[in-house]
């Protein structure tokens, strides 16, 4: 056996017990890893009913048989648990070291259940497990928790997978951080941490990763880095990041621009990925200085950045000494919600915010549309100066909106109910509608008038709105239509969970289809796989995260989109005067996945998906 | 007829006659179509790739039918995933 370690560790934190058991093998040869074998164990071990933020819930975090192995990309990792922010299934993935580290450490999965009575971390040192006093830690951000922890430990080469202050209060949309600004981003999975008084997991490995064939493998890994290293998006990913997203959508007019109620943005200049490459006058450096890569990954698609000196946000000599200097930079998602959908024209205050989000571990994409329908909400004078302290919280006012981000994080006045996310909000000050969400997780960097088969890939993901569980771009950026977008959301539903599931990275599918997986996967794991296993294994885990959702209490009701997509009509852009005809996508999509019109698998489905 | 070409987040180096920003002034002949001009462009073959004449999509199965007018602004976007 390679790829596997062949074992977990389940920590008690109710107990403050911590117990290695051997990998339920079968489940691990009909899920691989990572999101779909952790969704496997928290199907089968909880009730998916459960209160998110409850003891009751577990927490799942878990690799894939590449993570930690030198095939490209081979760093990810994820959590999977009940959101807390959708009340549905949670498997959200990360890059940087932690993951390979974990792996190689020895340990495929780590299952947290319970609930610690004081705050705790866990330190794995290869097989040496301990659950720790985290109270030194507890308040503390995720930059200063990672060094303390290697500096306590005297270990510089320790990874830290934390939550700040917003996993510690509870903020429906805080994520797990890593390498300071690496995410397990969407659904509240840090605040599931939070509920369990869980601080960090802390850990070191020098087991490494045994393959099954290692001469195959070290001659498919070369040959797949190859095809990968000199595509054309990889070339791109380097250069631009996902960053260059940005001048495509806003063309297109699929640019979520001020809570979605625009799709184009007029300040998309000031913002836009040239502008974040062109050096200031004042200092000489662009926006963006530097490029970083994840463990074992050749593309390399990481943004280093650098705030205006002269900007408000790093004013104060404190602010210059955390803000000023090297920072994680943006990312398309973060950059659209932070500037776009907020209506900024401000990069250095988007940066500035997403920096808040890295330091204190939140979901930048639900920030900003939680910021965003608040922004609405004001402008409606359902929330007024006397709820927010005195702040003009309108569209455009940068310095407003990473105020209010400080605000979130602290849980300080408005920055509470907007920490619940833009539903919760919402409801709470009576316009629902102005919650851009979709099972309550608040939409990614594309409207889906223009875009239909990304408005049935949200209106379908297992998980919320969501752009990385299906692909429909290429068919969306080229047609605006619906037909055919049910099977290519289906079909590539499919493929990103068998992708997901590895241990790779979603970017390398760029340059490798599903066989350049199942070659890498068959060499490292042994047993035979191939193209049509793998797609077995993407469709078996789409369908059982569908049936831990039904099980939660999810309806077809759920799968649907915002009405501001379904009845308010684009107003430019390639779709001007459309809406989002989810209706004419829907029956399909089921029909398609052999679920009934009510959207349940049949049993035959089950039967021949192996559930 | 002379019309403008953008060119959004391309890979590589700038094809041939693009300035540094991806723009790019043409001189054509008189019905000149869009699949003429973008087989004209050295564009990565392992992509695809959006046009837009003056905002509004053109399919790649109506480009070689459409023929282009003095004036046209054209938008080509590689058809990219975000992250």
């Amino acid at each position: 056996m390679g790829g596997w370690q062949g074992k977990i560790l389940r920590v008690n934190l109710t107990e403050g017990t911590v117990i290695p058991e051997k990998l339920n093998q079968e489940w691990a040869e009909q899920y691989l890893g990572q999101r779909g074998l952790a969704s496997k164990y928290l199907y089968e071990e909880m009730d998916p009913s459960v209160d998110p933020l409850s003891p009751e819930n577990k927490m799942i975090i878990g690799t894939g048989p590449l993570t930690g192995t030198m095939a490209s990309t081979g760093g990810r990792w994820s959590v999977t648990t009940k959101g807390a922010l959708t009340n549905a299934i949670a498997s959200s993935n990360s890059g940087g070291y932690f993951g390979g580290e974990l792996k190689m450490a020895g340990w495929d999965l780590i299952i947290f259940e319970g609930k610690s009575p004081k705050p705790v971390y866990l330190l794995i040192r290869d097989d040496d497990v301990q659950l720790l006093d985290a109270k030194e830690y507890w308040g503390q951000t995720v930059w200063v928790t990672e060094d303390a922890i290697r500096a306590k430990h005297q270990d510089p080469l320790i990874r830290v997978a934390s939550i700040g202050r917003a996993g510690e209060n509870l903020i429906r949309f805080a994520c797990i951080m890593n390498d300071k600004d690496r995410a397990a981003g969407r659904s509240g999975v840090g605040a599931v941490m939070g509920s369990k008084n869980l601080k960090a997991i802390a850990v070191r490995g020098t087991a490494g990763v045994a393959v099954h064939d290692p001469a195959r493998f070290l001659k498919i890994v070369q040959e797949m880095r190859e095809k990968l290293d000199t595509h054309a998006a990889r070339n791109r990913l380097a250069r631009v990041g996902t960053h260059a997203m940005m001048d495509n959508t806003n063309a297109y007019g699929s640019l979520p621009t001020r809570n979605s109620r625009d799709v184009q943005f007029d300040g998309h200049d000031a913002v836009k990925v040239k502008t974040a490459h062109t050096p200031r006058r004042n200092d000489g450096n662009p926006n963006l200085i530097s490029t970083k890569a994840c463990f074992a990954c050749s593309i390399g698609c990481g943004r280093i950045a650098k705030i205006d000196p002269d900007h408000y946000s790093v004013a104060s000599e404190e602010a210059k000494i955390k803000y000023g200097n090297a920072i994680g930079g943006l990312e398309y998602e973060s950059i659209f919600a932070l500037a776009p959908m907020v209506g900024c024209n401000d990069l250095d205050a988007a940066t500035y915010a997403n920096a808040l989000c890295n330091e204190d571990g939140m979901d930048p994409i639900s920030l900003g549309g939680s910021i965003s329908a608040a922004m609405e909400l004001f402008e409606v004078g359902a929330i007024t100066t006397e709820d927010t302290g005195g702040l003009e919280l309108k569209f455009g006012n940068a310095e407003a909106m990473t105020k209010v981000t400080e605000m979130i994080i602290a849980g300080e006045g408005i920055g509470a109910d907007i920490g619940l996310g833009a539903q919760r909000l919402c409801e709470k000050y009576g316009h629902p509608e102005f919650a851009i969400v979709v099972k309550g997780q608040e939409i990614p960097g594309y409207d889906t008038r223009a875009m239909q088969g990304m408005g049935l890939a949200y209106a379908t993901s297992s998980r919320g709105a969501c752009h990385m569980r299906a692909a429909p771009f290429v068919d969306d950026f080229t047609h605006v239509r619906t037909d055919g977008k049910a099977e290519i959301v289906k079909n590539t539903q499919d493929v990103n969970a068998a992708k997901d599931n590895t241990g790779l990275c979603a970017f390398s599918g760029n340059a490798w289809d599903m066989n350049d997986y199942a070659a890498q996967i068959d060499a490292a794991c042994g047993g035979g796989w191939d193209e049509a296993r793998m797609l077995e294994v993407g469709e078996r885990t789409y369908t059982l995260e569908r049936q831990f959702n039904l099980r939660a209490g999810l309806t077809k009701e759920d799968d649907t989109l915002p009405d501001r997509f379904l009845k308010e009509a684009a107003k430019s852009g390639v779709a001007k005067g459309r809406v989002t005809e989810l209706d004419k996508m829907l029956p399909e999509y089921y029909e398609l996945r052999g679920w009934t019109k009510d959207g349940v698998p049949t049993n035959e489905t089950l039967d021949r998906v192996g559930i | 007829m002379k019309v403008r070409v953008k060119l959004l987040s391309p890979a590589g180096d700038m094809p041939k006659s693009f300035d540094p920003f991806g723009e790019a002034e043409m001189d054509l002949a008189a019905g000149t179509t869009l699949a003429d001009i973008m087989g004209r462009i050295d564009l990565p073959k392992e992509e695809s790739y959006t046009s837009l004449v003056d905002g509004q999509p053109v399919v790649p199965e109506d480009r070689a039918g459409h023929a282009l007018h003095d004036g046209d602004e054209i938008t080509l976007l590689p058809a990219i995933q975000g992250g």
